[in-house]
């Protein structure tokens, strides 16, 4: 068993395993210790076709996020255009924002009197409207603010290519013979790792269903630990039923990581060289595209922030909920980077040892975050350990916990695309663990190692669900005291702290832009 | 070791130590509250300044946006974290008092507010209320047909024109509550169903309701006074009526601070108590964009905020209303998801 194997184990243990099952532990309140047993769902016809409903939903974002964030991750890759690069960077923006703000943007901006009113006129704002309603605007809004998870992860990919089966078939085929059967068919796995992502964060998502009064299965989950229910047992039982189908989900999408076995690289390059795909218009006007539909939501938020005389008060009081929030984004992010790709390179040299690991980080991700939160309540808050709970540390616990997952599949996936005979000729050569490391196993995934980070960093900026439950008193981030001011707060003044919240990711997001396409010189 | 590694690797040790400090004990008091961060953290910051006792915070959001103050509360009974808990309803309170979560206390300050509005025994104190009102769309609705009756939901005429905040959570479930202990259980769930048959929309918040209201997707609904007050703060084109006058009543919602049983700062969870109870800050929260209304009488407040004494009050006993709240409140999860009713 590799160390990869016992150190993500032993996160999943602490951050998800332990978490769970003291929650299971803990005393529901009132009268209601009954607990509804998990096949309940099997057996309620209103339940099940809730949960199926719900599946079918996160299955329809997920394939369109996939396949869209196969497309532009591609286009991204392979185009030189400024316009293109702008088009992409705004098409990441609606990443750095709950999806709850988005939906927020989009419900004031679509109200009378709004920016879509002003901009497209009656006629065509009735169309808009019945894509941003009921379970149409729930996928719309899960589809614009997660498909630039797949763009960044399959972009990773495409840098990382070898570009010699590449040029073959370009001489040979044609640039678009090229781009279809070599660039998207070995960007494949790393586009269903990132369909797999959008499916279980749409499967486990609570406010935007709320909000667009659409019935989700995550929601009567929710339900059982919300306000005045705290039925514990109650909330972890019928989470099971939704992990399930996470599993089944997940599953699924694990086999098209074998798609990209078909060409394996000797060696992992710098990517495809634009000029041998022709100029890529189309490409170019892909990513402008997407990006003015990603920024539409923000155009929203813009109009909200304007409505009022003084939107810039609620920056001050803001500030130290923005230092926090970096801390946080550091503090998680550096553990999730190291247990991806420990975990990673353990799944793809040994997938079977992986099993319990990659289970049990699924679950952090399949569940609701409150459940989550409420378990790590009931592990830490104790004497011996108020060191912990007491302290930002339990936060990251639970932001480890809540994203493991995507970290190690991100990993397994780049680790997929690199053949292992150079690392067993170094334990051959009897080379320490640490030089094996520095010089034979990470060099190959550099530009994916910046991509997961990128990725986890942006999701923890705008994590709340795990965040909210335990953040220690007085340590609310940026993206909680969006939403805890956001009842009863000026719309302008929480318009201003989510467009500040995105102009951080953004920042965030160009600098992985710049290190992702700069190209080595031999 | 190059520089950058030097600099890469002292920075890290610097956010672990960071992330792993809790803060050093200095005077503090830890409050959980329910009332909207708006209005509540101005009131901490001021008691901040005049005691020079550290607030720590934690905040609510909407209800249905997170698992509340409430839950993170009894999740950590075993160990509190929390010392004073301050509710935007006197429902909540109930829950933490039948667990036995609370300790009694008696702030010096409660004098003069009435005896309806808090616990003779110390364990809770109310001040500073909210009131369940309707906001109507005045562009929408002529003033000679809007509703004056929460039974007015009802009415064919206003078919699919409505809107109620979910009856699962908040200050709805109170109402509702209230409703039934008012009318019993029969016409409760006659009600209850009468809102599904004739349109009402279900809103995810109070807040929602609001916006629905402000931006005439619906006719009216109901909300509490202070979400009415930022409407109507905010220029939408909205009037507020008090439901049910001369009948039923309108429902007044007092807020209430308790102290929790083994807090770790006793001293200071006091002091905090005995300021927020204080006639200072019910005068505060008039003046603020919540116009929340003071319960006790000659308190100044500006000439649109009612004070409780000048409203017709639906006639409540909040313990018992606590208890009808955890009765039925598993129906009214039920009838919000569809698969059954109280």
């Amino acid at each position: 068993m590799r160390a990869g194997h016992v150190l993500s184990g032993l996160a999943a243990v602490l951050c998800i395993i332990a978490p769970l099952v003291a929650l299971a532990g803990m005393q529901s309140s009132g009268d209601s210790a009954e607990v509804t047993p998990p096949w309940f769902v099997l057996t309620d016809p209103v339940l099940r076709r809730l949960l199926l409903n719900s599946a079918a939903l996160a299955a329809i974002t997920g394939a369109i996020a996939g396949s869209g964030g196969l497309g532009l991750g591609v286009a991204l890759a392979t185009v030189r255009s400024s316009w293109g690069r702008t088009g992409a960077v705004l098409h990441m923006l609606p990443l750095c924002l709950p999806p709850y703000l988005l939906a927020l943007g989009v419900v004031h901006g679509l109200a009378r009197g709004g920016p879509f009113d002003t901009i497209l006129g009656s006629p065509l704002r009735v169309v808009v409207d019945g894509l941003f309603h009921g379970q149409a605007g729930f996928v719309t809004i899960q589809i614009l603010a997660l498909t630039p998870l797949v763009t960044l992860l399959v972009l990773a990919a495409v840098r990382g290519m070898d570009p010699t089966p590449l040029e073959a078939a370009a001489l040979a085929r044609g640039p678009r013979a090229a781009m279809v059967r070599v660039v998207a068919r070995q960007a494949l796995p790393a586009a269903a790792a990132g369909a797999t992502l959008v499916f279980l964060l749409t499967l486990g998502e609570v406010a935007v269903p709320m909000l667009l009064g659409v019935q989700t299965y995550a929601g009567t989950v929710f339900a059982r630990l919300a306000d005045l229910s705290f039925l514990p047992g109650e909330a972890l039982s019928r989470s099971l039923p939704m992990v399930l189908v996470a599993l089944a989900g997940a599953a699924a999408l694990l086999r098209l990581d074998r798609g990209g076995a078909v060409l394996p690289s000797a060696r992992a390059g710098h990517g495809p060289a634009p000029e041998l795909l022709g100029r890529g218009s189309i490409r170019v006007a892909a990513l402008i595209t997407a990006g003015l539909v990603g920024v539409a939501p923000l155009l929203g938020l813009v109009w909200m922030a304007t409505s009022s005389s003084d939107p810039l008060s609620a920056l001050g009081p803001a500030l130290e909920s923005v230092g926090r929030t970096l801390l946080y984004v550091v503090g998680a992010t550096v553990p999730l980077v190291a247990l991806g790709l420990l975990g990673g390179h353990a799944w793809a040299r040994d997938p079977a040892k992986q099993v319990f690991s990659a289970g049990a980080a699924l679950l952090g991700l399949a569940l609701p975050g409150v459940v989550l939160g409420i378990g790590l309540i009931a592990l830490w808050n104790r004497p011996v350990t108020s060191w912990i709970y007491g302290a930002p540390v339990v936060v990251v616990l639970g932001l480890v916990g809540r994203y493991l997952y995507l970290a190690q599949r991100a990993f397994k996936v780049a680790f997929d695309a690199v053949p292992a005979a150079e690392e067993e000729a170094a334990l051959v050569a009897r080379t320490s663990v640490p030089a094996r490391w520095l010089r034979v196993t990470t060099p190959p995934v550099r530009r994916a190692t910046v991509a997961v980070g990128t990725a986890v960093a942006l999701l923890v900026l705008r994590d709340l669900d795990t965040i909210l439950a335990v953040y220690p008193p007085g340590g609310a981030t940026l993206a909680v005291r969006i939403l805890t001011l956001e009842a009863n707060a000026p719309p302008a003044q929480t318009a201003t702290l989510a467009l500040l919240q995105v102009g951080l990711s953004a920042l965030l997001g160009l600098a992985f832009l710049a290190a992702i396409t700069r190209r080595r010189t031999a | 070791m190059t520089r950058r590694r030097v600099v890469l690797i002292a920075g890290l040790f610097a956010v672990t130590a960071a992330l792993g400090c809790a803060r050093a004990p200095s005077e503090q008091v830890v409050v959980y509250t329910s009332v909207d961060q708006v209005f509540a953290e101005p009131v901490l910051l001021a008691f901040e300044q005049l005691s020079g006792i550290n607030v720590r915070a934690v905040y609510d959001t909407e209800e249905t946006k997170s698992t509340g103050v409430l839950n993170r509360l009894l999740a950590e009974s075993q160990h509190p974290r929390a010392d004073v808990f301050w509710s935007g309803d006197p429902i909540r309170p109930q829950i933490l008092i039948t667990r036995g979560l609370v300790a009694p206390y008696e702030p010096a300050a409660a004098e003069g507010i009435p005896a309806a509005f808090r616990a003779m025994d110390g364990t809770w104190t109310g001040f500073s209320a909210r009131a369940r009102v309707i906001l109507v769309n005045t562009e929408l609705v002529p003033e000679d047909e809007r509703p004056d009756s929460i039974r007015n939901y009802l009415e064919p005429r206003w078919k699919d024109r409505t809107a109620i905040a979910n009856p699962a959570y908040g200050t709805t479930t109170t109402h509702i509550a209230a409703l039934f202990e008012a009318w019993g259980d029969e016409e409760g769930r006659a009600f209850l169903t009468g809102l599904r048959e004739n349109g009402v929309r279900v809103a995810a918040s109070n807040g929602e309701v609001k916006r629905l209201v402000a931006a005439g997707e619906v006719a009216w609904g109901v909300v509490d006074t202070d979400d009415a007050a930022v409407a109507v703060e905010s220029g939408a084109p909205v009037a507020v009526i008090f439901p049910d006058d001369g009948d039923l009543g309108t429902l007044v919602i007092p807020t209430v601070a308790v102290r929790i049983a083994e807090s770790p700062n006793p001293g200071p969870a006091e002091a905090l108590m005995d300021y927020l109870v204080s006639a200072e800050v019910e005068r505060a929260l008039a003046e603020a964009a919540c116009r929340q209304m003071p319960l006790r009488a000659g308190v100044p407040t500006p000439q649109n905020v009612l004070s409780v004494a000048e409203i017709d009050a639906m006639e409540v006993d909040y313990p018992t209303l606590g208890d009808a709240v955890e009765r039925l409140h598993p129906g009214f999860m039920a009838w919000a998801e569809g698969t059954g009713g109280p």
